[in-house]
């Protein structure tokens, strides 16, 4: 029994002769003498002459061509399937800003233009356009002589240490100002 | 499906902060329309006078006041009072008197640029002193020995206004 699992074993070799003489010896008085076994072997060698009847038949190149066409049609589709969901999501919110934006801007058109018969306007020359430049910067307009004097204003802190520099550079006296902050 | 959900919010980024910002100024533009209609014909005289005004200066000074009127809104309450409270007196002045300040304020622009923010720089050590400290060390300068009492008078409201 031990012999036929090691016999079994070793079939495939022996068929290959890939084992050595003495095994060789002792596999061949085995399948003499043990039924199972040589059964076994018989059956090898009969699936072995089988394969050996196939003949690698080539496809018609037509056939060929068209397989190949099919899967890689099929690839591309893989892949537009998966662009297309990302492109619809960003379609549609680029739509939705646009929209949001061209609402927003006629807003501001409709909220600037000026209708000539509101009672506001006041000068026959200042046009719709000149109107809405005044709405839009009417905090600004409204105090505009303090706005333009603002740099001037803040210029007169830095007055004193100005003048004792200069003072100082002429070589009158030092400054006790410039001391402080040297 | 991670891609999908970087997209949104790629465009949602995108476009939310611009819209927002649209939707600020054009909540702005509404109020200050109420506010133009709202207004006495004598007052929206003077603003299209001050808008006239406005248009026939250099770009550059255009340029100039709007960057005054950003910083202004930049600044803290106590800020903006201080320079109210200094335009007021700059603009009670004769107009012979703040020609005479102008000329004097001019030398501060004759300066070359890396002077003036030298200047710039030691006045906000100045500045961190509290107001009497702060008059104390001014009535130490040479700019202020140099005054006649008139001056003195005209820049100490010019300068602590407060």
């Amino acid at each position: 029994m031990m012999r036929c699992e090691w016999v079994k074993d070793h079939l495939l070799d022996y068929m290959d002769r890939k084992i050595e003489a003495s095994e060789e010896i002792v596999i061949k008085e085995h399948l003499n003498d043990c039924d199972r076994c040589s059964h076994e072997y018989e059956k090898i060698l009969d699936a072995w002459k089988a394969l050996d009847l196939w003949e690698d038949l080539i496809p018609p190149a037509r056939l060929q061509k068209n397989i190949l066409g099919c899967m890689r049609r099929r690839r591309e589709i893989k892949w537009w399937r998966m662009l297309a969901p990302v492109a619809a999501v960003f379609l549609i919110f680029i739509g939705i800003a646009l929209y949001y934006r061209w609402d927003v801007t006629r807003n501001y058109h409709e909220l600037t233009a000026t209708n000539k018969d509101t009672p506001a306007r006041l000068h026959t020359d200042i046009t719709a356009e000149n109107e809405a430049d005044i709405i839009a910067d009417l905090q600004l307009l409204r105090e505009k002589e303090f706005y333009d004097s603002l740099d001037k204003l803040e210029k007169i802190d830095y007055l004193p240490l100005v003048e004792d520099q200069q003072k100082e550079d002429e070589g009158e006296q030092r400054s006790l100002l410039e001391l402080f902050v040297a | 499906m991670k891609r999908i959900i970087v997209l949104i919010l790629l465009s949602v980024s995108l476009y939310v902060v611009p819209t927002a910002d649209a939707a600020a100024e054009d909540e702005r533009i509404k109020r200050n329309r109420v506010l133009w209609e709202s207004m006495s014909p004598e007052e929206r005289e003077r603003i299209v006078e001050n808008y006239r005004r406005l248009k026939a200066q250099s770009g550059e000074r255009r340029e100039r006041i709007r960057k005054n009127y950003e910083y202004y809104h930049g600044l803290s309450v106590e800020e903006k009072y201080r320079l109210k409270e200094r335009y007021r007196a700059y603009h009670g002045l004769s107009p012979l008197v703040r020609d005479r300040v102008n000329e004097r304020l001019s030398k501060v622009d004759s300066l070359p640029q890396e002077n003036q923010v030298r200047i710039v720089r030691k006045y906000q050590r100045i500045k961190l002193k509290p107001v009497d400290e702060r008059m104390k060390l001014m009535e130490q300068s040479l700019f202020w020995k140099g005054l006649n009492e008139q001056e003195k008078e005209i820049f100490k409201r010019l300068m602590f206004p407060e």
